[in-house]
């Protein structure tokens, strides 16, 4: 298990601890042998101590208190959705790198596979300006692939994955396990969290929001799993079908001259 | 986020603490927000929830029992979204069309240069009676022409998701159901569920608590899944036995050809 998944577990298990009426030590004394030796246990080990001397001038924000069970949740909350949000974006990375590099790749192995003097009966043309690119290619191909795929792998980019949104609710469910002020970008969403903040407290209303935030997130994001390989593969066969069209172009002389 | 949608949200809060609705639903704002509050407050609150952008069955629940609109809401949430099922089947036929396309190409190919040389040989080497390879060009110019239409007809089953009929019965049940759950949670009387109970022509459970409508709307959601999944899994296995058949088919035809030619 991840360290973040296992962050997950530990709150959900102290937010139903404190639920069945168990102080906030108790709860992390209960959790504490379940947990491998790292820096969640280092970090449940601090706030005991936090929580035993009771004067700790920097306590840990959520454990080292009298954290409430749905400030706990939300913090587990969290914690999924960036799992979620990390997971979405590799998606999204993934599926831009192959709708990329493939036919750079593609084109790489029809500049080196192409037979030249097959090529050079199809005429001038169209079909020259094709053979002069993939010469070009045999080269610049492969270091085009990579150089593309290590882009990618850097880019943050959404493309309508909803991988923003959960990212958002993440921040959300952060600052609602907190209590500290959310930073809201539009302004359905301010109005949203001002009206209901009126009538059920910051904390909730903030968690509401992630809530919705994060249901529409993960929606999308389904979409986008099913909706992207088909763009990506559609992209790359239209780059990459000329040099496969130019490979099997000489197969069919081939067939001709036999047959002739 | 969609303001609408926050909007709904901001309702459904406001019914379920008694708060009046004009005031949240001006507060709100939006496109229909101020005719849906003179409604509010003049005391039509069915009316006004549609003019505000609810759906018309939720407008009913809520008109019937209105803090019932917040735990329905909350149910329906839960439920599927129809556009994740029809992508699944956007995708399953836009590889098949693709495919389609391949295979078209394919044979179109074969059927304007190899053909026409197999004829003019065939019709050197024997003396007749050799078996018909007419119909690749036909065959090939068919698939071009369905792969596009597979993939239109698929992009189409996004905007009218509900088509199948069997998943489009049971999300219907489980949305019945979730509020029908919703009016149950709020404890609404029964005459309030007398009112809305004409609306829920696929639910038959007047004396069902909560949970058990829960449970009804989770089993009717799990069985629009699987419907769901049966007919992607059946467009895919049809789609590619008869790809496969008529790839089958053209290389048996060709083999057969150059077998009586050559004897």
């Amino acid at each position: 298990m991840r360290p973040e998944e296992q962050q997950s577990l530990l709150f959900r298990q102290l937010a139903a601890l404190r639920r069945r009426g168990l102080a906030h030590h108790e709860a992390l004394e209960a959790t504490r042998p379940g947990l491998p030796g790292g820096p969640l246990r280092d970090r449940v080990d601090g706030a005991l101590q936090s929580l035993a001397s009771g004067g700790d001038p920097d306590p840990d924000p959520l454990l080292g208190r009298e954290a409430p069970a749905e400030a706990l949740a939300r913090a587990a909350d969290a914690v999924d959705a960036h799992l979620a949000a990390r997971a979405g974006t590799a998606t999204v990375r993934l599926y831009l790198g192959l709708a990329l590099g493939v036919p750079l790749v593609v084109w790489s192995l029809g500049g080196w596979l192409s037979p030249g003097d097959a090529l050079g009966e199809l005429g001038p043309g169209t079909w020259g300006l094709l053979t002069s690119l993939l010469a070009a290619m045999r080269l610049a191909g492969l270091p085009a692939a990579l150089a593309v795929v290590l882009v990618v792998r850097r880019l943050d980019l959404e493309l309508g994955s909803g991988v923003g949104r959960i990212r958002r609710a993440a921040t959300l469910y952060e600052a609602a396990s907190t209590g500290a002020q959310p930073h809201l970008e539009e302004a359905s969403e301010s109005l949203y969290l001002h009206t209901r903040t009126q009538t059920c407290g910051v904390e909730q209303a903030t968690a509401e929001l992630a809530d919705e935030l994060a249901r529409s997130g993960r929606a999308r994001l389904e979409v986008f799993r099913h909706v992207g390989p088909v763009v990506g593969l559609l992209i790359a066969l239209l780059v990459g079908i000329p040099p496969v069209v130019l490979l099997v172009a000489p197969i069919f002389g081939y067939l001709r001259s036999l047959v002739l | 986020m969609k303001l609408a949608r926050l909007r709904e949200l901001l309702i459904g809060h406001a019914l379920a603490e008694e708060r009046p609705l004009g005031e949240a639903l001006r507060a709100a704002g939006g496109p229909g927000s101020a005719a849906a509050a003179v409604e509010a407050e003049a005391g039509r609150l069915e009316r006004a929830l549609v003019l505000a952008g609810l759906p018309e069955d939720e407008a009913e629940v809520a008109g019937a029992w209105p803090a019932a609109l917040r735990p329905a809401q909350e149910r329906l949430a839960l439920l599927p979204s129809r556009l994740v099922a029809s992508v699944q089947l956007l995708q399953t036929a836009a590889y098949l069309g693709l495919l389609a396309l391949f295979a078209g190409w394919a044979l179109l190919v074969i059927s304007s240069t190899m053909v026409p040389q197999l004829q003019m040989l065939g019709a050197d080497l024997s003396s007749g009676g050799l078996p018909s390879v007419d119909w690749f060009g036909p065959a090939g110019a068919g698939l071009i022409v369905i792969g596009p239409l597979l993939m239109a007809t698929a992009v189409l089953g996004l905007w009218f998701p509900a088509l199948h009929p069997g998943s489009r019965r049971h999300l219907k049940r489980a949305r019945e159901a979730a509020l029908a759950a919703g009016l149950r949670a709020a404890g609404a009387p029964d005459e309030a569920w007398q009112q809305v109970r004409a609306s829920f022509r696929q639910l038959r459970l007047e004396h069902a608590t909560a949970e058990e409508l829960d449970l009804v709307c989770r089993q009717a959601t799990a069985r629009a899944e699987a419907a769901w999944r049966r007919l992607v899994a059946s467009v895919r296995w049809i789609g590619l036995t008869v790809l496969c058949g008529l790839g089958a088919g053209a290389t048996a035809s060709l083999y057969r050809y150059i077998a009586e030619m050559t004897l």
